[in-house]
């Protein structure tokens, strides 16, 4: 694995901003397997960390536009990185945690004693971890766009629910 | 809201240690990407990941800590700001302070 090819794990505007010298550091030879690991979970940093996203919106705006973009550019702050959720987000998000949380462990006590032994058991199992992920759109992803946080929750999720299925089946 | 402004590298959380690094190389003059990790190793024995290394760079761009300088052939190198020396003169006298404590701790022993 090459950081050309890694390097398109991160953010578009990440990529344009940062893309090429990124490249240059690491170099064209293959990879290890410390940096590989490395340079995901900065991918994952980019496409989820406020403050990094803002730096690089601010440093986008100041290349394409010129003059008011760059005034706009040095107006943004570290303030900018500062949480996008509140105290009410915080508490909106551990009620959609608790409830989905009981619907799961309700659904899945319901199948069992319906005959579904193996979907029973992939709901209990998958119940706590499922709604954490989906209450993290409402805290940890308000803001992103849509599609980010589709991708973060959907992925982790139907990954879990298939570990979770396949552990209970064997 | 209140707004939250950046006064210490803690505020950085896990990548206040590589930020703290970059900026002592940049203490030194600009640099590129390559030319930082290089001297870091040198410095300290810290091999920073590239994934690291631009996590901490644009969260010290954002701060104004640091800023970029034109690109040279696809390698855009970054000098250190007013604000980045200040913060890192800071964050020196701490580590001195506690430097001297813990030596002067140790001797008790």
């Amino acid at each position: 694995m090459t950081a050309q090819r890694l390097v398109r794990f991160y953010p578009r505007q990440w990529r344009e901003r940062y893309g090429d010298e990124f490249v240059q550091v690491v170099g064209e030879e293959n990879l290890t397997t410390q940096q590989t690991v490395d340079i995901l979970a900065g991918a994952v940093d980019a496409w989820i960390s406020p403050s990094v996203r803002a730096s690089v919106r601010s440093s986008a705006a100041g290349n394409a536009s010129g003059g008011a973009a760059m005034i706009q550019q040095l107006k943004m702050k570290c303030a900018t990185s500062t949480p996008q959720y509140t105290t009410k987000d915080g508490l909106i998000s551990a009620g959609v945690l608790i409830a989905t949380t009981i619907v799961l462990l309700a659904l899945g006590i319901a199948a069992n004693r319906q005959g579904y032994p193996t979907l029973g058991e992939t709901l209990k199992g998958v119940a706590f971890p499922a709604s954490m992920m989906v209450s993290m759109q409402f805290w940890l992803l308000k803001g992103q766009p849509t599609r980010v946080q589709t991708f973060l929750v959907m992925v982790p999720l139907a990954f879990l629910v298939a570990i979770s299925y396949l552990a209970t089946k064997i | 809201m209140a707004k939250k402004i950046f006064d210490s590298l803690d505020d950085l959380g896990r990548f206040s240690e590589p930020a703290l690094m970059i900026l002592i190389s940049l203490a030194e003059g600009p640099k590129h990407g390559y030319a930082m990790t290089q001297d870091i190793e040198a410095m300290s024995g810290l091999k920073l990941g590239p994934g690291t290394l631009y996590g901490a760079i644009a969260r010290l761009e954002e701060c104004e800590w640091i800023e970029p300088l034109p690109a040279e052939d696809r390698r855009r190198p970054y000098k250190l700001t007013n604000a980045g020396q200040k913060v890192l003169r800071a964050r020196l006298q701490s580590l001195r302070t506690v430097t001297r404590i813990g030596q002067a701790r140790l001797a008790e022993n």
